[in-house]
């Protein structure tokens, strides 16, 4: 079995507050494998976006890995200087996050930028990272790409910003990306368009992603496996079609029929009652037991970990063996 | 279109454009010219009482700036929108006519926004009874206000609290509370649950259908997302660049999509059921409404165009599958509108 | 109603603003510093050791002592006497008084006017916020003091004669109106941005006349940076009080504020007697310096970007 390129071993973020020390992620544990597309799904607030920003090193203080580590090509990464996790940033890890005007600098031309990443991190020439930026920008569907690359941020279409974003997060040839939600603030027809492109790049590159993302429907386009978080734990993890066709976690269960599909009319959808806890008021046991609707005992004061369900996990103790009193 | 009789919201031709233009200084020593937004373009339709019309597009088609003119928020430049007989057009900028103003609200996108930070929840749904004067004395206003909470799905409590200790869905509850206090009875919601995960957006478009059944009301339902609109709207609406494109039922817009435009929306929805259907790569992005195409908006884009949709604007007629659609295409009979791909695989 | 007081003072004592003054120390200084001012200075009457305007008192052979410490000083004047023989300590906390509520008044008077015509400008927009803003740049490209010794040079032609009973009125309105103008701007700023929210034009859509949206809705969200600025006011207005009186336009001299004092003291300056100018400056650099600090720590305090 090939190494995994990224390993996350119970990962734990926590927030120094003056009301006392809040956990947004807690115990989370994965692994992805060279050229694998995860799809990190889960609501606002679930601790989604923070893994992301801990993983590549760009976690706001006072927010901070507390415990747990992060291990690419199996080397521990988390406990990384300032200059060494920037050299691995973009080098071997790129970012795509979900706004392309703020990801780009308003005052240098994509050009510029693209050179300037490229030559931080591969050994070439002026001229030959330019071609390089060139090549990379028509890679990623920019039109007339060697006379555009002179252009600035504001000169392109939000789709087109997106597009010169990945273009920047490719170029040092990373083998992860992490896209926090890269779609989002798209059009739908745009959207498709850009999932499309990185499902391509990423299978011609060879690079895998790490895909976070409140919505299924795109994860169902690009994932291979998938990862449902809630209230800053991992509640459920496996195949694509496994974790989409046949949820085992009763709030991914929830989380699929609530979606509204093209398919059928009912007359309401699914409704999980209740919203996520607050970071400040978890509950004890299993986080998810007071909305669920097959809670019992062991649920309150138990929290589970992963069990497996057949193909996937899932912290859930109706997986677990044993009586379920 | 002539109204029937359970016809309450006519919109007849309406037209808004706004002057973007750089300040006259500028265009002056620039010799620039005037730079007008056609952001509404001749657009019609009719609402009836009780039924739920989905209005759908992607960023700069003119839906949000549609609903703002039917409540008055913005002025027609040219065109009439008609309430049960009232004309809107009085709306805009002053007091208007009063049941106008009580019939007619709105839920805004944003839940953060919609309500005021500094006011406690209890005086932001009594705004509108105290303003259009409905009930009298603090304790019959502070009863019914408890109600209005209960009613969506809130406490009596939680009128005491502020905004901000709520939560996005909670929050938009409110603001269908205040819509409600006024006693509105036609509601235009603008990306109601757009800004709202997804469990929660069940909750507040399961609310919105309870209070429809219980209270007869009617919704305009603006979104950009195809599979929300599917669940709730009984017609949908079209729009690109400020014209309407399609207009028809929803079995008949989501089985036989006829325009190319919303072929190409319905091809776009990522595909939660996976059926493997090959995505045919979608061309272009949307052209920037101050300098639209000639003739059909769409054309650039549309793998049907001719001659005559580069130079002539299509109107709205009655389409063979049903509803109407603004297509030469489909007019002169050029494109195959039997069942698309895409309603195939989703199973319908 | 003791029950809800109780509880209003505990949420505001566990407030973020009352935790991070708590565990700001040069805050906490400034502000006992300033309290000690404002307490010395409403007080005065029965805090200072002499009542420096009353003239029976006052006995020309006590003039130019120099303070306690130094030879020749008495300990019945602990910072010495000016030249007519006023006790300085007690000339200075009544001048203080002085100082401290032109200051005020100015900055209450500022206020008003700037936030009312930055929310009319922000709200109505068109011809009316540019001919607000025009008015306001025409104003800014004077300095403020001139603009002051403007209106007050207007006054005392209006109203010869009675001057200086109508001075502490005339300095009030020269100070106010020399600065609304920050208030005016920032308000506005703050105004456009309320203005395109969604909580205002849902109560657009109740038929709420504009006034009232103006009133009800946007100020009290517009409130925040006009504190800040105020209390940054204070000092400036107490300043330009002080130079005006320095100058001889402000309040008269026989109400004297601090800039009255420092400015007899300046004729001693070089004759020896440092102390009728000196104190009375040290006093109100301190008085300025703690009311700054205040304000710096206000504004990082509300600032919710700074908040950890």
């Amino acid at each position: 079995m090939t190494q995994a390129l990224l390993d996350v071993r119970h990962l734990r973020i926590e927030f120094p507050t003056r009301r006392g020390i809040l956990t947004a992620v807690d115990d989370v544990s994965f692994e992805i494998a060279p050229g694998e597309v995860l799809g990190v799904v889960g609501e606002s607030g679930a601790g989604k976006s923070l893994t992301g920003a801990a993983i590549i090193g760009l976690l706001e203080p006072p927010g901070h890995v507390a415990a747990g580590e992060i291990l690419l090509d199996g080397v521990r990464i988390d406990r990384l200087s300032h200059d060494e996790m920037r050299r691995i940033r973009g080098r071997r890890i790129g970012a795509i996050f979900q706004d392309p005007l703020a990801s780009l600098d308003p005052l240098y031309s994509i050009g510029h930028q693209l050179i300037e990443t490229i030559r931080t991190h591969l050994p070439l020439s002026e001229s030959a990272a330019r071609a390089r930026a060139i090549d990379l920008l028509q890679e990623v569907g920019i039109p007339a790409a060697a006379r555009r690359i002179g252009h600035y941020p504001h000169q392109f279409s939000g789709g087109m910003r997106q597009r010169v974003v990945i273009a920047l997060a490719l170029a040092a040839q990373p083998r992860l990306i992490i896209a926090d939600e890269p779609t989002t603030a798209l059009d739908v027809s745009i959207q498709s368009q850009i999932i499309t492109l990185l499902k391509r790049l990423c299978v011609d590159h060879g690079t895998a992603v790490m895909l976070i993302t409140h919505d299924m429907g795109v994860i169902a386009e690009t994932a291979d496996r998938v990862a449902v978080m809630y209230a800053g734990r991992i509640v459920e993890i496996g195949p694509l079609s496994d974790v989409i066709r046949a949820p085992r976690h009763p709030y991914t269960i929830g989380l699929m029929g609530s979606i509204p599909s093209l398919v059928g009319d009912r007359e309401h959808l699914v409704q999980i009652d209740g919203s996520m806890p607050r970071l400040t008021a978890i509950p004890a046991g299993c986080p998810f037991h007071p909305r669920c609707n097959r809670v019992f005992d062991r649920c309150r004061h138990e929290r589970p970990g992963l069990i497996d369900a057949g193909a996937s996990r899932a912290a859930c103790w109706l997986y677990a063996a044993g009586d379920r009193t | 279109m002539t109204p029937g009789r359970d016809t309450l919201l006519q919109v007849a031709h309406a037209r808004k454009t706004f002057d973007v233009s750089p300040p006259w200084l500028t265009r002056a020593l620039g010799r620039q010219r005037r730079l007008l937004l056609h952001a509404v373009d001749d657009v019609s339709f009719d609402i009836n009482r009780g039924e739920t019309l989905g209005l759908v597009g992607e960023s700069g088609c003119g839906k949000s700036t549609v609903a703002r003119l039917i409540v008055g928020l913005y002025r027609l430049s040219s065109g009439a929108i008609t309430y049960a007989g009232m004309d809107v057009g009085t709306l805009a900028y002053g007091r208007g006519n009063r049941t106008l103003r009580r019939k007619l609200q709105m839920i805004f996108q944003d839940p953060y926004a919609s309500l005021n930070p500094r006011w406690r929840v209890v005086d932001i749904v009594a705004e509108p009874i105290l303003a259009q004067r409905l009930l009298r004395g603090r304790r019959a206003i502070a009863a019914r206000v408890d109600e209005l909470l209960m009613q969506v799905g809130l406490a009596a409590a939680d009128g005491r609290k502020y905004p901000h200790q709520f939560s996005g869905g909670q929050r938009q509850r409110i603001s269908i509370a205040r819509a409600l206090a006024s006693e509105a009875e036609f509601l235009v919601c603008d990306e109601p649950t757009s800004a709202l995960d997804v469990s929660v957006q069940a909750q507040v478009l399961n609310l919105m259908r309870d209070l429809q059944r219980a209270l007869g009301l009617t919704y305009l339902f603006i979104s950009h997302n195809l599979a929300v609109v599917h669940h709730v709207a009984d017609r949908v609406g079209v729009m690109y660049l400020g014209r309407i494109v399609e207009l028809a039922d929803k079995a008949t817009l989501f089985a036989t999509p006829q325009h190319p435009y919303t072929r190409m929306l319905l091809d776009a929805i990522p595909d939660i059921a996976m059926s493997g259907k090959a995505r045919t790569p979608v061309a272009g992005e949307v052209p920037n409404p101050l300098a639209p195409p000639p003739g059909c908006a769409f054309h650039p884009r549309c793998p049907y165009a001719n001659e005559r949709c580069r130079s002539e604007v299509p109107l709205l007629k009655r389409a063979p599958a049903g509803g109407v659609v603004a297509c030469h295409g489909v007019e002169e009979r050029r494109i195959d509108i039997a069942s698309h791909p895409a309603s195939v695989s989703n199973g319908i | 109603m003791a029950n809800r007081l109780a509880t209003a003072l505990h949420q505001s004592w566990d407030s973020d603003l009352a935790y991070s003054f708590r565990h700001s120390p040069y805050a906490i200084v400034a502000a006992v510093v300033f309290l000690l001012c404002v307490g010395s200075a409403v007080f005065a009457p029965w805090v200072a050791p002499h009542n420096p305007f009353n003239l029976g008192l006052l006995d020309l052979s006590n003039s130019l002592k120099p303070p306690a410490w130094l030879p020749g000083g008495e300990a019945v004047f602990p910072l010495g006497t000016d030249d007519q023989g006023r006790d300085i300590l007690s000339t200075i906390l009544f001048g203080a008084r002085i100082s401290l509520l032109v200051g005020i008044c100015a900055v209450l008077f500022s206020m008003a006017l700037g936030v009312s015509l930055g929310l009319l400008a922000g709200y109505v927009g068109g011809k009316t916020d540019a001919f607000i803003m025009r008015v306001a740049d025409v104003q800014l490209s004077f300095p403020a003091i001139l603009i002051a010794l403007l209106v007050d040079g207007v006054a005392r032609a209006l109203l010869p004669g009675e001057h200086d009973s109508m001075a502490f009125y005339v300095l009030v309105l020269s100070i106010g109106v020399s600065g609304w103008v920050q208030y005016a701007r920032t308000v506005r700023g703050s105004t456009l941005v309320e203005k395109s929210k969604e909580y205002v034009q849902a109560a657009r859509l109740f038929g709420i006349h504009p006034l009232a949206i103006m009133r009800r809705h946007v100020l009290p969200n517009v409130l925040g940076p006009v504190l800040v600025i105020a209390t940054i006011h204070i000092a400036t207005a107490i300043i330009t009080e002080a130079t005006l009186s320095f100058l001889g336009v402000g309040v008269p001299p026989t109400e004297p504020s601090l800039g009255t004092l420092i400015r007899i003291g300046n004729d001693f300056l070089f004759s020896g007697e440092w102390w009728v100018t000196l104190f009375p400056g040290v006093a109100l650099v301190i008085m300025v310096l703690a009311i700054n600090l205040l304000g710096d720590w206000l504004r990082d305090a509300l600032n919710p970007r700074l908040r950890t």
